[in-house]
């Protein structure tokens, strides 16, 4: 074989290696990630009393049951039901609020329509915004929705999921503005279009996969948000995080039960990125390339 | 835009004007039927009462017992309960922000004992002794509550609480095992003295734990424990077996609650904290001889289920825990009728603070205790259903409902009540625990343990429950497990507790809580109960 022969060959065994360890690397990185899943799905599994034990393996290791799961929906399917429900409007209505409110602030922050100075001030006390410890908040929050008589009202973990998390929304919203070339608007503006028409036809869909991205980042914060649901609720509006670590009793936390509420708390948001993932990696990655 | 904030502005206007109009609403006759006729409940017809309790659920603990009777309550009353669930961690810091903020939406609490000076210092909760005498309420036997947990209901002499729940710490052991003639021979053989039966001291505990500790025990496979304790670190609990086991030797029994005896806290007198004194010290240095030598080491880590699993499952010989385990015991193969049970060992030396020096003692000091949350029912000061929300908590305090309470021991709600002891120091019958699947055996060792605890000592661990004590325990319970884990030595830990504890009370202000301190433990008086 001579050498001309074999220079493609090396290469592309050289391919096939790298290959295979980008896709072992792959496999070693969806085992870490996928673990808790598989923790709370053998624990969800288990009768309380083998939960602590190392068996991970059903049938082989442990004998699996379906007690745990029969026991939550019979006694506690209301909890989970509403606490489901109110999760999915809190998530669903803050963040389509932040992406809206969100997406008019960054496209003027990232067009500057403020002085530079100006603009910078405005990011900056946004940032800070989104620095601040929740617990700071809460109690003036709690006196707040009282006067408003908002207390357990759903409408309460809206305002202040949405006002928590906007400037975030702003912020990575501003970015994906900027990566949008003036070029595009101008060229429409050249054509006749008003700023907001260029705005709402030109710019507006080029970045529809990052305010899909942004939806998904700040409802996956409120889903996940536990501090405001503890404090200003009570019965009609509490949240999965809640139903979640209610399931810490006096004798100990009952792992078989939270295992059950984290795996049920998992659906919604899984199906909601399954929905989407095509606009979340377009998001994610708009910017990452520029020509 | 304009007209948004205008909505919105008007819109709050409204809802204040709504808000401040619904407190106003005095209307006291809603509930007030003079025309009750006795025996009947009075009518609370269109009133809803919102109860806040443990987030355990309709069959779990605590809150099993509000969801099973509401619904005849409901029916005999005409009003609604709403049941707010709180996970356990958050419970004192959610009620008090309802409570504090004004917020009101709670009407009663069926919560830890320890918010009792929260609630009181701040004029927080009624005191229910005006209902007592009325017509129209359910009759709650108050006078068989046993004196040591009558305490508890009361503030200063005046009763804030509705029984209900009575926890304690206890020694409990397979009586079985203790009884093994193999391990009897052994355990002479090795210590020099006969295998204690139970122990009766923390030494003999000690000393029993670590013979226990690694031996194959009867119908286990695996290598046994000699105690199971629960002392994981953050979990805020680890704090309680150190405060069981550090009584004995720091607790001087006296005539009287007095600067010397039966303190254990702080001297009432000059409002130092006791924490760092020889015999709080020596507890730890016990309690850590006792975890290292007696257990295994996961044990730094168990919660309190996990505790009971490693007794409750036939692997360990002792466990120090609360009382319901004995409830647990009986779907446990390997302990149901070999329960043991007894109040947890004393001590044969105690710290005398008058003449600072150890006194020997010729029988062991043996501490009762009232460890744990002590689930009882209070009434909001902010509601406006107060009446409704003191029938519904009187309803569950009713002798026939507490018996029942006593029989099913896993709903969390343990005797208070000498009508829930057996026969002949209560008046229960074994028949109705044998009824509810006890062993006879179980079901006497449980009745005579607790009331061993609370009856038949000469002191008591003093209850904190003053403001701040939730503070106080989480320092505490840092630097109980810190020490366990080996990070701090015992009198470096326990000097950081004092350390914080005396700004704690700066920040309290040193006078007010010194009178709320002497209050909480009934300084001046005969010591009747923690």
């Amino acid at each position: 074989m001579t050498r001309a022969e074999t220079a493609p060959s090396i290469v592309l065994t050289r391919r096939r290696t790298t290959k295979l360890l980008l896709a072992l690397l792959a496999v070693l990185v969806s085992c870490f990630f996928a673990f808790p899943f598989f923790w709370a799905l053998v624990t969800s599994l288990k009768p309380p009393e083998k939960a602590f034990n190392d068996a991970v393996i059903p049938f082989l290791q442990f004998d699996p049951t379906l007690d745990n799961w029969s026991a939550e929906f019979a006694d506690r399917g209301d909890l989970i039901s509403k606490g489901l429900t109110n999760s999915t409007i809190a998530a669903t209505l803050s963040a389509l609020i932040c992406v809206t409110l969100g997406t008019f602030a960054g496209y003027s922050l990232a067009r500057a329509t403020l002085s530079e100075k100006r603009t910078r001030t405005v990011t900056d006390w946004l940032l800070s915004q989104r620095l601040l410890l929740p617990v700071v908040v809460v109690i003036p929050y709690l006196l707040t929705f009282r006067a408003l008589g908002l207390v357990d009202n759903i409408v309460a973990l809206v305002v202040a999921y949405s006002v928590f998390n906007l400037p975030l929304a702003v912020l990575v919203m501003k970015d994906f503005f900027a990566d949008v070339p003036v070029d595009l608007e101008e060229a429409a503006m050249t054509d006749g279009a008003s700023q907001f028409q260029a705005f709402r036809t030109v710019v507006l869909p080029v970045v529809v996969p990052g305010m899909v991205a942004t939806f998904v980042l700040v409802a996956a914060f409120a889903w996940n948000e536990f501090l405001f649901a503890l404090a200003l609720t009570y019965n009609n509006a509490t949240t999965m995080p809640v139903a979640i670590i209610g399931a810490e009793s006096t004798r100990g936390v009952e792992f078989w039960y939270i295992a059950v509420r984290s795996l049920i708390a998992m659906v919604p948001p899984v199906l909601l990125v399954m929905f989407v993932q095509r606009y979340i990696v377009r998001g994610l990655s708009m910017g990452a390339v520029k020509g | 835009m304009n007209v948004s904030l205008a909505r919105i502005v008007v819109g709050a206007v409204v809802a204040i004007s709504l808000v401040a109009s619904g407190c106003g609403d005095d209307d006291d006759t809603q509930g007030a039927d003079a025309s009750v006729k006795p025996g009947e409940l009075r009518k609370f017809d269109g009133e809803t009462i919102n109860i806040a309790t443990l987030a355990a659920g309709p069959k779990g603990v605590i809150s099993g017992v509000v969801y099973k009777h509401r619904d005849e309550w409901e029916r005999k009353t005409g009003a609604k309960v709403e049941v707010s669930e709180i996970p356990f961690g958050d419970i004192q810091t959610k009620i008090m922000a309802d409570l504090n903020t004004g917020v009101g939406n709670y009407d009663a609490m069926l919560a830890p004992a320890w918010g009792m000076g929260d609630y009181v210092a701040g004029d927080l909760v009624e005191s229910v002794d005006q209902y007592a005498e009325q017509d129209g309420y359910p009759e709650v036997d108050v006078d068989s509550v046993l004196p040591a947990v009558e305490n508890l209901l009361q503030w200063g002499g005046t009763q804030y609480a509705v029984p209900f729940d009575g926890d304690e710490f206890l020694l409990w052991y397979r009586k079985d095992i203790l009884a093994n003639a193999g391990f009897k021979r052994d355990f002479k053989a090795e210590y020099g003295y006969d295998l204690p039966n139970p122990p009766q001291t923390i030494d003999e505990l000690i000393d029993a734990a670590a013979f226990f500790q690694g031996k194959q025990l009867p119908g286990s496979s695996q290598p046994g424990y000699g105690i199971a304790m629960s002392l994981k670190s953050g979990q805020g609990a680890a704090h309680f077996w150190y405060q069981a086991i550090a009584a004995p030797y720091s607790i001087l029994p006296g005539d009287q609650v007095d600067e010397f005896h039966n303190v254990f806290w702080f001297d009432p007198e000059t409002m130092e904290p006791l924490i760092n004194q020889p015999g709080q010290v020596r507890g730890l240095e016990q309690l850590v001889e006792l975890a290292r030598e007696g257990g295994p080491r996961a044990q730094l880590s168990w919660d309190l289920g996990q505790s009971w699993e490693a007794f409750l499952s036939g692997r360990a010989v002792f466990t120090i825990n609360t009382a319901d385990i004995a409830s647990g015991a009986q779907s446990s193969d390997a302990v149901k009728g070999n329960l043991g049970g007894a109040p947890i060992p004393g001590s044969l030396e105690v710290f005398n603070r008058e003449r600072e020096a150890w006194e020997k003692l010729d029988e062991p000091n043996v501490v009762g205790n009232l460890l744990g949350a002590n689930w009882n029912g209070t009434v909001s000061k902010l509601s406006d259903n107060s009446e409704a929300a003191y029938s519904f908590l009187a309803f569950l305090a009713q002798k026939e409902r507490m018996l029942d309470y006593a029989y099913d021991g896993a709903d969390g709600v343990d005797p208070t009540s000498s009508y829930q002891f057996l026969k002949p120091d209560g008046a229960a019958d074994v028949g109705a625990y044998e009824k509810a699947g006890w062993s006879a055996a179980d079901a006497e060792a449980y009745s005579k343990a607790i009331l061993d605890n609370l009856e038949n000592v000469d002191t008591y661990l003093p209850y904190l429950r003053t403001r701040g004590t939730a503070d106080m325990f989480e320092t505490l319970d840092a630097a109980v497990t810190n020490t366990l884990a080996g990070r701090s030595p015992p009198q470096e830990a326990l000097d950081g507790v004092a350390e914080q504890w005396t700004q704690l009370v700066e920040e309290l202000g040193s006078d007010e809580f010194k009178e709320e301190y002497q209050t909480a433990i009934g300084y001046g008086k005969e010591p009747t109960g923690p």
